[in-house]
C-alpha cells in the first residue's frame, strides 16, 4: 500500500479519502497507468478579460495603479485556478505536479493574468511532451521575455539575461559552456519579443542575422538553432534528468539512476512523458529509503491538504495567502532559479505555520495573519484576516468510521501518515470532543499536524 | 568625545562585558548600554546594486564616458569629498559620514568573479572561492563551532520568512522571524507543545529530527522574542516600509538587550538591467531613510558603540550602462560599515578604481572575506581563520 502512496505523493499529490479507498484493490501497474492516461484531457487555463489601454503612456499615475492592480488580480485568480485544479480529484494529478515541476524549473515572476495564463497554458501543452517543445515555447513567453529583458536584446545592444538563463538554469547547467557562448546564444535571441497586448513578436529589425559560432558550431543560428545544439549535448539530459531525480526520487543525487534517466530521456529524443513513465516503473523508485525523503512544497501541502480535507473557495486570495504565509506563491517564485526546496522550506516561521495549518482550515481560526488593531496589518500582508474556505469533511469521516475511536484513529493514520507509527495515546487525548465524528475531525486535524505530515 | 565614551574605550574597555549602573543613562527613558557585549547587524542588497551609482566618482570621466545616460551628474549627486558623491537619494547618510560612524571600502570582491546572482550570493554567504560549493553558510560555521555561550536557538536571527544560507550551519543554524506577534501566535497550539514533549528532537530519521528539532526550538523561543519585541517602543520614527519596519523591529530588540547578537536584514530588487534609476533611487531612499532612523536610534540609547552594521550585494554591476538605460551584472562593489567604534572613517581606500577594469568590469582590490576575517576577528573576537578555513588579511577599519 506504501508504495501507491508513494507513487501519487511525488507524482501527483496527496490521494483523496475516496481515491485512497478505491487504490486499495488496485496494483501498483494499474495507478501508473490511470496516472498517465488522466494526463491526456489537458483542459487550458482561461485568459482573464484583462483591458489593453491604447497607450499606457498618455496614463495618468492613478489609471496606471488601477491598472497594474487589475492586471494583479488576474495573476491572483490564475494562481487559485491552478492550485484548485491540483485539488480536485477530477483533474490530472500527474499533469498539474509536472506543471508545477516545471513552473519551478522555468521560474518566471509574473505581472499579469494574461501572461500568467499564456506561460501556463504552454506549460500545460507539453510538460508531459518533448523538452525541446517546451523550452522553445517557453522562450516566446512574454512573460518570460519580460522577466529575463529579452525585449531589450536587440542587435545593436545584446542583453545576455535571458541567453545565461537559458544554459545556466534552463537546459545545460554550469561549466559545460563558456562566456562567448553566452554572448552568441544572446545575439540568437535578439528581436524575440513581444507585443503590449501580451503576444510574441519577432522584431526582424532587432534580430541578428549573422553568423554565430556557438559551442564550436559556426552557422546563422536563431533561438531555436541554440535550442536545437543545447540539446544534442549529452550534458543537457544529464542535467536535466539529476533535476527531475531530486525532485521526483530523492534530494540526495544517485549517479546510477540519474545516469538511467538521462539516457532514457536523451534516447527518447527528451520524451518527458517516457521518462516520467520510465522512473515510475523502476523497482529503485519505490526503495524504503526514499519513502519520507522529500519535504513537501508549501503547494503540494496546501493542494494535499485540500483533497484530505474537501476544501474549495470562492475566494482567490484566501489560496494566496496560504501560499504568502508558507512561502511559495506561484507565479512568484524567488529569483529565476526558482524555489530551493528541500529544508529551505523550513525554518521557525514557515514550520509553525506549516503544523498550524489544519486547524486554521478546519476551524477558521484566525491563527495565521496579523491582529486586527494592527495598524500596519495593510502593509505587509494584506490578505484577509480569516480563510473563506468551505469544508467538506464526509469523505475523511467515512474513512475514519470504525467500531473504536483507537480502530478509527488507526484507519486515518493509515491514510494520513504511511509508514509512520504516530503516538496514538496523545492524538486520542487531544482528540476528545463531544460525537464521535468531532472526534475522527480533530483526530485528523493532530495527524495532519504532525511534523512528519510534511514529508513526502 | 563624550564622556561616557571615553571611559568605556579605555579604562572598561577589557571589561565591557560590565558597565557599572552608574554609567547607565540618569534618563528614565533611555535604556541602559548593553551589557552583553557587541552586535553585529548585516544588510543585503539583493539583485546586485550598482554601486556606481550609490558613491559616485563625480569627477572621473571614464565614469561619464561609460555612462552617457544614467550617470549621475555633478549637480545632482551629493559631494562628500573632492573625488566621490553620494546618490543623491542618500542624504540621510550625510550626517552618519560626518560623524564618522560610516567607512566605505570599495572594489570588494573576489578573484573570477561570478555573474550569477545566486551563485555569487552563495559565495558570499558560505565565503567560498569562486569554484568551491559549501553548503555552509559564514555564520552558520561560526554559530557551530566558534561561538562560545551562545547556546540559543536566536543568537543569530534573520528578519524575514525565512533564512539565508549564510546562518545555516551544520549543527546550528540561525532563526527566522518576521513578526515576533504572529511567531508567538502560531506556538499557542497546545496539542504542538505536547507533541514536542513527547516526541523529543532525536529520531533515527533525519528529516524528522530536524523538523522536531525546529518547532522545539520555536516553541521555547517564541514567547522570549515576543516579550523582548514589546519591551520597549521606538524612540525614533522609521520609514513606512518592510525595510523600516524590519529595522524597527530590530533596533527593538537590541534595545531590550536581548540575547540574540546578530541581526540579518535584506532589502531586494536592485537587479536593474532596464530602466535603472527610478529604481534605484526607491531603494537607495528606502535603504538610507531605514538605516539612518536605525542608528539614530541606537545612538540615542547610547547602543551605536557595541553595533557593527554591514551592507553588502552579491556583486556591482558594469561599468558601461547597457542599451536599456541599465546595467547588467558585474564584479567588485562597494561595500559600507557603519558603527560608533571604527578605526577608520569614510572613503578608507579611496574611490572605485576606473582604470583597471577587467572586461569592462570593477577589479576587486579588497577580498571579501577579509572583511569577514576582520569582523570575526575583531569585532566578535573569534578564530575567523577557522571559521573561514584559510588565512586572508585583517583590515583596519574595525
Amino acid at each position: 500500500m506504501h508504495h501507491l502512496h508513494h507513487l501519487h505523493n511525488r507524482f501527483g499529490f496527496s490521494p483523496t479519502p475516496t481515491e485512497w479507498q478505491k487504490l486499495q484493490s488496485e496494483s501498483v501497474d494499474w495507478a501508473i497507468t490511470k496516472l498517465l492516461t488522466d494526463a491526456r484531457q489537458n483542459p487550458p487555463v482561461a485568459t482573464p478579460n484583462e483591458s489593453i489601454p491604447e497607450n499606457i503612456r498618455m496614463m495618468n499615475d492613478a489609471e496606471r495603479a488601477e491598472l497594474f492592480k487589475e492586471r494583479l488580480m488576474g495573476v491572483a485568480t490564475i494562481n487559485a485556478e491552478w492550485l484548485s485544479r491540483m485539488a480536485n480529484p477530477q483533474e490530472s494529478a500527474l499533469l498539474e505536479r509536472m506543471c508545477l515541476f516545471w513552473h519551478g524549473h522555468f521560474a518566471c515572476d509574473i505581472k499579469s493574468g494574461g501572461l500568467a495564463a499564456s506561460y501556463l497554458n504552454t506549460i500545460r501543452k507539453h510538460a508531459l511532451g518533448r523538452f525541446g517543445d517546451l523550452a522553445k515555447g517557453i522562450a516566446r513567453e512574454p512573460a518570460m521575455i519580460r522577466y529575463l529583458n529579452n525585449q531589450q536584446n536587440r542587435k545593436q545592444s545584446p542583453n545576455e539575461n535571458f541567453a545565461r538563463e537559458l544554459l545556466e538554469l534552463f537546459t545545460i547547467g554550469r561549466g559545460n559552456y563558456t562566456e562567448q557562448d553566452i554572448k552568441e546564444a544572446a545575439r540568437a535571441f535578439t528581436g524575440w519579443s513581444s507585443n503590449f497586448d501580451g503576444t510574441f513578436r519577432f522584431r526582424r529589425f532587432a534580430h541578428d542575422y549573422g553568423s554565430k559560432t556557438f559551442m564550436n558550431r559556426t552557422g546563422k543560428w536563431d533561438g531555436d538553432d541554440i535550442i536545437d545544439i543545447i540539446l544534442e549535448q549529452r550534458a543537457t539530459a544529464e542535467f536535466l534528468a539529476a533535476k527531475m531525480y531530486r525532485y521526483f526520487v530523492n534530494p540526495g543525487d544517485d549517479p546510477q539512476h540519474i545516469a538511467q534517466i538521462a539516457n532514457h530521456l536523451y534516447d527518447s529524443g527528451y520524451h518527458i512523458g517516457e521518462t516520467v513513465e520510465f522512473i515510475m516503473r523502476s523497482d529503485w523508485f519505490y526503495a524504503p529509503g526514499h519513502w519520507h525523503a522529500q519535504i513537501k512544497s508549501p503547494v503540494v501541502l496546501i493542494a494535499g491538504l485540500m483533497r484530505s480535507l474537501g476544501i474549495q473557495t470562492e475566494e482567490p486570495m484566501s489560496l494566496i495567502y496560504m501560499e504568502r504565509m508558507l512561502g511559495q506563491v506561484l507565479f512568484k517564485p524567488p529569483n529565476v532559479a526558482g524555489w530551493p526546496g528541500g529544508r529551505h522550506w523550513i525554518d521557525n516561521a514557515t514550520l509553525m505555520a506549516r503544523l498550524n495549518l489544519p486547524s486554521v482550515m478546519i476551524l477558521g481560526s484566525g491563527l495565521v495573519g496579523r491582529a486586527k488593531d494592527d495598524p500596519k496589518a495593510s502593509r505587509r500582508e494584506d490578505g484577509p484576516k480569516q480563510l473563506r474556505v468551505t469544508v467538506d469533511l464526509r469523505p475523511l469521516l467515512t474513512l475514519g468510521q470504525a467500531d473504536t475511536p483507537r480502530v478509527a484513529l488507526q484507519q486515518l493514520a493509515a491514510y494520513l501518515l504511511p509508514g509512520i507509527e504516530p503516538p496514538l495515546d496523545l492524538i486520542e487525548r487531544y482528540a476528545r470532543a463531544s460525537s464521535p465524528q468531532e472526534s475522527v475531525a480533530f483526530a485528523a486535524i493532530r495527524l495532519m499536524s504532525m511534523p512528519e505530515y510534511q514529508l513526502s | 568625545m563624550k564622556r561616557r565614551t571615553f571611559l568605556e574605550n579605555t579604562a572598561l574597555a577589557s571589561t565591557s562585558l560590565f558597565v557599572p549602573s552608574f554609567l547607565a543613562s540618569p534618563f528614565g527613558k533611555k535604556t541602559e548600554r548593553s551589557r552583553s557585549g557587541r552586535n553585529l547587524v548585516i544588510i543585503q542588497l539583493n539583485g546586485g546594486n550598482d554601486g556606481l551609482n550609490t558613491v559616485i566618482p563625480y569627477r572621473n570621466d571614464i565614469y561619464y564616458r561609460e555612462r552617457p545616460r544614467l550617470a549621475i551628474s555633478q549637480q545632482e549627486a551629493l559631494t562628500i569629498t573632492d573625488e566621490l558623491a553620494f546618490h543623491p537619494a542618500m542624504d540621510a547618510l550625510r550626517p552618519i559620514y560626518d560623524q564618522g560612524h560610516l567607512a566605505v571600502l570599495h572594489d570588494v570582491g573576489y578573484p573570477n568573479p561570478d555573474r550569477s546572482h545566486f551563485r555569487s550570493m552563495d559565495i558570499w554567504h558560505t565565503a567560498s572561492d569562486a569554484d568551491e560549493y559549501r553548503s555552509e553558510g559564514w555564520l552558520g560555521r561560526y554559530l557551530d563551532n566558534h561561538c562560545t555561550g551562545c547556546d540559543t536557538p536566536y543568537h543569530a536571527l534573520e528578519i524575514d520568512d525565512s533564512l539565508s544560507l549564510a546562518l545555516k550551519g551544520a549543527e546550528r543554524t540561525g532563526f527566522a522571524m518576521s513578526n515576533p506577534d504572529r511567531l508567538q501566535r502560531a506556538t499557542e497550539n497546545r496539542f504542538l507543545k505536547a507533541l514536542g514533549n513527547h516526541q523529543g528532537d532525536d529520531h533515527d530519521h533525519e528529516e524528522v529530527s530536524y523538523l522536531y528539532k525546529t518547532m522545539i526550538d520555536t516553541q521555547r523561543s517564541a514567547r522570549y522574542l515576543f516579550e523582548q519585541a514589546g519591551k520597549h517602543r521606538n524612540t525614533v520614527r522609521y520609514p513606512s516600509n518592510r525595510f523600516g519596519d524590519d529595522l524597527a523591529l530590530i533596533a527593538k530588540l537590541i534595545l531590550a538587550d536581548t540575547d540574540t547578537r546578530i541581526y540579518y536584514a535584506g532589502l531586494t530588487g536592485f537587479d536593474t538591467h532596464a530602466n535603472q534609476q527610478g529604481a534605484q533611487q526607491r531603494l537607495l531612499k528606502q535603504y538610507a531613510d531605514g538605516v539612518s532612523a536605525f542608528v539614530r536610534e541606537l545612538e540615542e540609547h547610547d547602543l551605536l558603540d557595541d553595533t557593527l552594521i554591514m551592507t553588502f550585494s552579491e556583486f556591482g554591476r558594469r561599468v558601461a550602462q547597457n542599451g536599456s538605460n541599465g546595467t547588467d551584472h558585474g564584479a567588485a562593489n562597494n561595500l559600507f560599515l557603519m558603527g560608533g567604534n571604527l578605526k577608520q572613517r569614510g572613503f578608507v581606500n579611496g574611490g572605485p578604481d576606473l582604470q583597471n577594469l577587467v572586461d569592462g568590469d570593477l577589479k576587486y582590490r579588497t577580498d571579501f572575506r577579509s572583511v569577514y576575517a576582520t569582523v570575526l576577528d575583531h569585532w566578535l573576537e573569534t578564530d575567523a581563520d577557522a571559521v573561514l578555513g584559510g588565512r586572508f588579511d585583517r583590515l583596519k577599519v574595525v
